[in-house]
């Protein structure tokens, strides 16, 4: 298993050495580093070599290979992120990490799947985010390190060429599932909901939720034809009625809540594919993951990486590790 | 159905596969959920998923979710996952 976590100075080293690097660290560390060939997300959560860490002292690494012929690095923002797909050429993979709660956080996580040429190419990243001790206190910030500028609002994008003859797959694991419970039709689309459809039903969902003792955390789940894909909940506010969370919810989409799971580490294990993990080149799971799986000091078998506000695998995720191969 | 395979030589090998055109059956049988396939890649599925909500709102277009999705076909279609789904989809 390669190694991930480093020190400021180590770091250094590695950029001051020509080194292509996607980064992950607390906002201290990070504004420490000189100008080169990276990018970086603000977070103090990873799961590191030796299993889940929280430090502000270390930087989670991921460097690319040698093999890597060239690098670009551009900053979106929420109106030209549309563009995403169509800015990674052949034989290209993405990175994009975005600060959470950010303009184009909320851009991209509604809009991606809609994105001109969706799909097309590879693209993986991750939202930013902070010490939950500071939350509401201090912003996520992403950087620019070919020129040193750090953005609140702003998408860090790093497109990488690789050779024709390689291969990036972006796939993702996710160990919840629809559960057996009602079915759940959202309005709109958007971060909020009042009123839905349960089983055809008007209701409201804050009530819902409330009066059904829901567990929220675990995420509702939408079948895309055989992918499921989640949606965390944020907060009910009961004053309000209404229901937040971490990603947008799709109007016209069936939702159910996500069946209980009864230990995080041992399913998720059980869903890393048997062979290949020595080409995972990057991954990243999801802080709530981390929390509510109490994934500290614990080991999700060889696969290391951020913990997030946020995950990408071609679209904004939640409550699931995405990972990225690359084969010949 | 028709499903050419043939190989081009351009420095390095690559299977190029003729994918019919967005007007055929089979990309509505696909949207409107009159055939289902297991396949492999991710945002073939996610699309798939996506675009079946859609086809039931009065913006659907099915000329452009169709090409919408053969795009992603056609733009992935040296990945191997795509050409098992290729195969899936044409035989």
């Amino acid at each position: 298993m390669k190694r991930v976590m480093y020190t400021v100075d180590d770091v250094k080293a590695m950029i001051q050495s020509g080194k292509k690097l996607l980064l992950a660290g607390d906002e201290k560390v990070l504004s420490q580093l000189p100008k080169g060939e990276w990018i970086a997300g603000t977070i103090p959560y990873f799961v590191g070599d030796d299993g889940g860490l929280f430090t502000q002292e270390l930087i989670c690494v991921t460097e690319l290979p040698d093999y890597v012929e060239d690098i670009s690095i551009r900053v979106f923002d929420a109106e030209s992120l549309k563009r995403i797909y169509q800015e990674i050429d052949d034989h290209c993979v993405g990175f994009v990490i975005l600060p959470a709660s950010s303009e184009s956080h909320l851009s991209f996580s509604l809009n991606s799947p809609s994105y001109e040429g969706f799909g097309t190419r590879p693209l993986i990243g991750w939202v930013a985010g902070v010490n939950l001790d500071d939350l509401g206190k201090v912003t996520p910030k992403v950087y620019n390190g070919s020129n040193l500028t750090v953005h609140e609002e702003g998408a860090v994008v790093l497109i990488a060429k690789l050779p024709p003859q390689k291969i990036a797959d972006v796939n993702i694991i996710n160990i919840f599932e629809q559960g057996d419970g009602d079915e759940i039709v959202f309005l709109d689309d958007g971060f909020t909901a009042a009123d839905v459809e349960i089983n055809g039903h008007k209701v409201n969902f804050a009530d819902y939720l409330i009066e059904k003792k829901c567990d929220t955390r675990l995420p509702l789940v939408a079948d895309y034809y055989g992918v499921s894909v989640n949606t965390s909940f944020q907060a009910i506010d009961e004053e309000k009625r209404e229901v937040s969370f971490y990603a947008p919810v799709f109007k016209g989409m069936v939702y159910k809540h996500a069946g209980p799971i009864e230990n995080y580490v041992e399913q998720f294990i059980a869903q890393i594919p048997k062979a290949g993990t020595d080409q995972i080149l990057f991954s990243c799971n999801c802080i709530l993951n981390y929390l509510h799986s109490e994934l500290e000091g614990k080991k999700t078998g060889d696969i290391t990486g951020p913990i997030t506000f946020g995950e990408v695998a071609y679209q904004l995720l939640n409550q699931t590790l995405v990972y990225l191969t690359i084969s010949d | 159905m028709n499903c050419h395979i043939f190989l081009v030589i351009d420095n390095e090998l690559e299977v190029q596969m003729n994918i019919p055109a967005s007007s055929h059956g089979i990309w509505a049988d696909l949207l409107m959920g009159k055939k289902r396939i297991e396949f492999e890649f991710l945002p073939i599925k996610m699309t798939i998923g996506r675009l079946q909500v859609f086809s039931r709102s009065e913006q659907f277009n099915l000329t452009q979710s169709a090409e919408e999705l053969r795009t992603i076909f056609v733009k992935n279609q040296n990945l191997p996952k795509v050409q098992n789904d290729i195969k899936k989809l044409f035989g």
